[in-house]
């Protein structure tokens, strides 16, 4: 492995009585690729400056292996960032863009020049090797700031918002591009990102931020699958909150009286008294809808009758929004593989059954009991 | 098909045009005259003889004023620019304020600065000669350069500083290798405004010049008095010439850089 581990212990960042970074452990193992995730604010771009040494924490330690981070400077770290807006050196091509922190190491021209190609040829941008950086597009911009961060060798790559000013269908390509770079180089990446979608499909992990502090650490699946609370449920995909009291508690599962949707049985992940309130989280996705009280229900189940008050078409899914009771809306996901033979068509307003797996329901916030 | 109109700013700029060149083209056109009346006399180059033979006096006025025009311009440009830097790019208490007094001597009128300037030479008795034309000049040239070097700062990034040192350059490397490149353009167009300005001045000069120091602006002048002599026009002409030819080569210089 030639990444290196990265250990953010106890850092606050403090400005006046606002604290910016709220007591941040991360563990970052070598050759990891490790996202930093949660909305604009939230301290994540902090941190990452903190290990690249433009930002210093008010206290705490960052080690890189068994050396104190914090006492390097940034032009003596052994990591690399990739900036949001690029950062290419404009008067320079692109050529001596990448050969730039070679020449301050007085490499010979020989060295260099078989240094920039590789790295050039790891972006597959040869062809743009004498360029300025003005003639260049977004998304080869990228890939020349890349290139210029890995020539170095750094142990860590720190990727500030890499794709946020790409384009859609860019930024898909570029985010299975960095996935193969961090494949073939093997270093430790950190990557910084708001949006859910890229932190999930290239993390080995993700820490899940807000105001300042780490909500939840674990592999895509764990985040988005078994999140740790309300906010982690929110952020990260669509869900349907529903909030009861706990009137059973049973050795697996609990029952849930909710006022609006009326009672539920749920999984038990997390401890729970009889009489304390709780919010259930059920992704979309996880709720079947059909036209015809369904057949073949599996052991655990919730059933509802509802009504399907709105529905968003999309081809090969559709959105439905099912209202219960006429109190709740649930957000319903269908995905289509064949759908006009297999499956009836739901129409506007129409009455439908939706159920799901009382293993698909999660407990991600139990309220302090009051009295 | 496209419709034919009458623009009316195109109008107003055709006639702008017309005002600012209709002088400079009478004066080119009169330094060809015979006479040295203001009726024309004839095509002649009697006045360009007369300027390149016989005026020593106005080539050594005009040797004066390029000798100060460089080297307040490269004084001027020298701080200027490491002020510009200083104030963008680093982080310092009252930069604010400092900013903003760097600004100041654009707006004071040029005959406070040349009596303020007259009044500390006597002081600290410096004897008026070209030297305190020089430090005039450089004085009053550093807010120009000041000014464009801070705008084209300030077309960039200032992240590509961080990439500098993130990519392991010192804070010195930084300067030389990233800075003072992506600063040329205004580096050079600050010189440039410099030297014009140099060249240009006549209320300030006129304060600090001691005897024997005259500069081209002071010497025409003083020519004028004893009325217009067609051999100013010739010297017009020529620096009119030498000033295109000066913009053209900047535009060209330009196209080079990104």
């Amino acid at each position: 492995m030639n990444g290196s581990n990265i250990k953010v212990k106890n850092v606050n960042k403090i400005f006046d009585d606002f604290y910016a970074l709220n007591d941040v452990n991360i563990d970052i193992k070598a050759g990891e690729f490790y996202s930093l995730l949660g909305p604009s604010g939230c301290g994540k771009t902090t941190i990452l400056r903190m290990i690249g040494g433009f930002d210093e924490p008010s206290d705490g330690i960052i080690y890189l292996d068994n050396t104190n981070l914090l006492e390097l400077p940034p032009n003596k770290r052994p990591v690399n960032t990739i900036f949001q807006s690029y950062a290419l050196f404009p008067h320079l091509n692109v050529y001596e863009n990448i050969a730039f922190p070679l020449r301050l190491k007085k490499y010979s021209e020989q060295e260099i020049k078989e240094k920039v190609q590789k790295n050039l040829s790891l972006v597959k941008l040869e062809e743009h090797i004498y360029k300025m950086p003005s003639q260049l597009s977004g998304g080869q911009k990228q890939r020349i700031a890349i290139a210029r961060a890995l020539v170095n060798q750094p142990k860590v790559l720190l990727l500030d918002e890499p794709l946020s000013a790409l384009d859609a269908q860019l930024r898909q390509h570029m985010l299975l591009e960095l996935d193969s770079i961090h494949d073939e180089v093997g270093i430790t990446f950190i990557f910084v990102t708001h949006d859910q979608q890229e932190a999930l499909s290239v993390s080995d992990r993700i820490a899940v931020m807000n105001e300042g502090r780490v909500l939840q650490i674990g592999s895509p699946f764990e985040i988005y699958e078994t999140p740790a609370d309300k906010f982690v449920a929110n952020f990260i995909g669509e869900t349907n909150f529903i909030k009861g009291k706990v009137t059973e508690v049973m050795d697996k599962y609990a029952k849930i009286s909710s006022e609006n949707v009326g009672d539920i049985y749920v999984y038990l992940d997390k401890k729970v008294e009889k009489g304390s309130t709780v919010h259930v989280t059920v992704r979309p996705e996880k709720i079947r809808i059909t036209k015809e009280k369904p057949q073949n229900l599996p052991e655990t189940f919730n059933l509802f009758r509802g009504k399907a008050n709105k529905l968003i078409y999309k081809g090969f899914q559709t959105n439905f929004f099912v209202d219960v009771n006429e109190k709740f809306t649930f957000k319903v996901l269908k995905q289509h593989a064949r759908y006009i033979l297999d499956e009836g068509i739901i129409n506007w307003y129409e009455d439908v059954y939706i159920w799901w797996n009382v293993d698909d329901g999660f407990i991600v916030e139990v309220e302090q009991n009051e009295g | 098909m496209r419709k034919k109109s009458f623009s009316f700013s195109l109008f107003v700029f055709v006639l702008t045009m017309i005002f600012f060149y209709t002088p400079i083209i009478i004066l080119f056109v009169f330094s060809f005259n015979s006479s040295k009346t203001m009726n024309w006399q004839g095509f002649s180059l009697v006045w360009y003889k007369k300027l390149f033979t016989d005026s020593a006096d106005i080539w050594r006025s005009f040797g004066n004023s390029i000798i100060v025009a460089l080297s307040s311009s490269a004084v001027a440009t020298f701080i200027g620019t490491l002020g510009a830097i200083g104030i963008r790019w680093y982080k310092f208490r009252s930069k604010r304020f400092i900013e903003i007094i760097s600004y100041l001597p654009l707006v004071l009128p040029d005959i406070i600065i040349g009596v303020s300037l007259l009044i500390m030479f006597s002081l600290v008795k410096i004897k008026l000669s070209l030297f305190t034309i020089f430090l005039a000049h450089a004085t009053f040239n550093i807010p120009y350069v000041l000014f464009i070097v801070l705008s084209r700062l300030d077309e960039f990034d200032s992240t590509i500083l961080e990439a500098a040192k993130d990519l392991g350059a010192s804070e010195i490397q930084t300067l030389l290798k990233v800075i003072i490149p992506i600063s040329v353009p205004g580096i050079i167009a600050g010189f440039l405004m410099s030297m014009t300005l140099s060249l240009d001045d006549f209320v300030i000069t006129f304060f600090v010049s001691g005897p024997g120091s005259s500069t081209l602006p002071l010497h025409i002048y003083s020519m004028i008095r004893f009325g217009v002599s067609p051999v100013i026009n010739a010297i017009s002409a020529v620096m009119i010439i030498g000033t295109i030819l000066l913009a053209v080569l900047t535009r060209r210089f330009y196209k080079y850089m990104f």
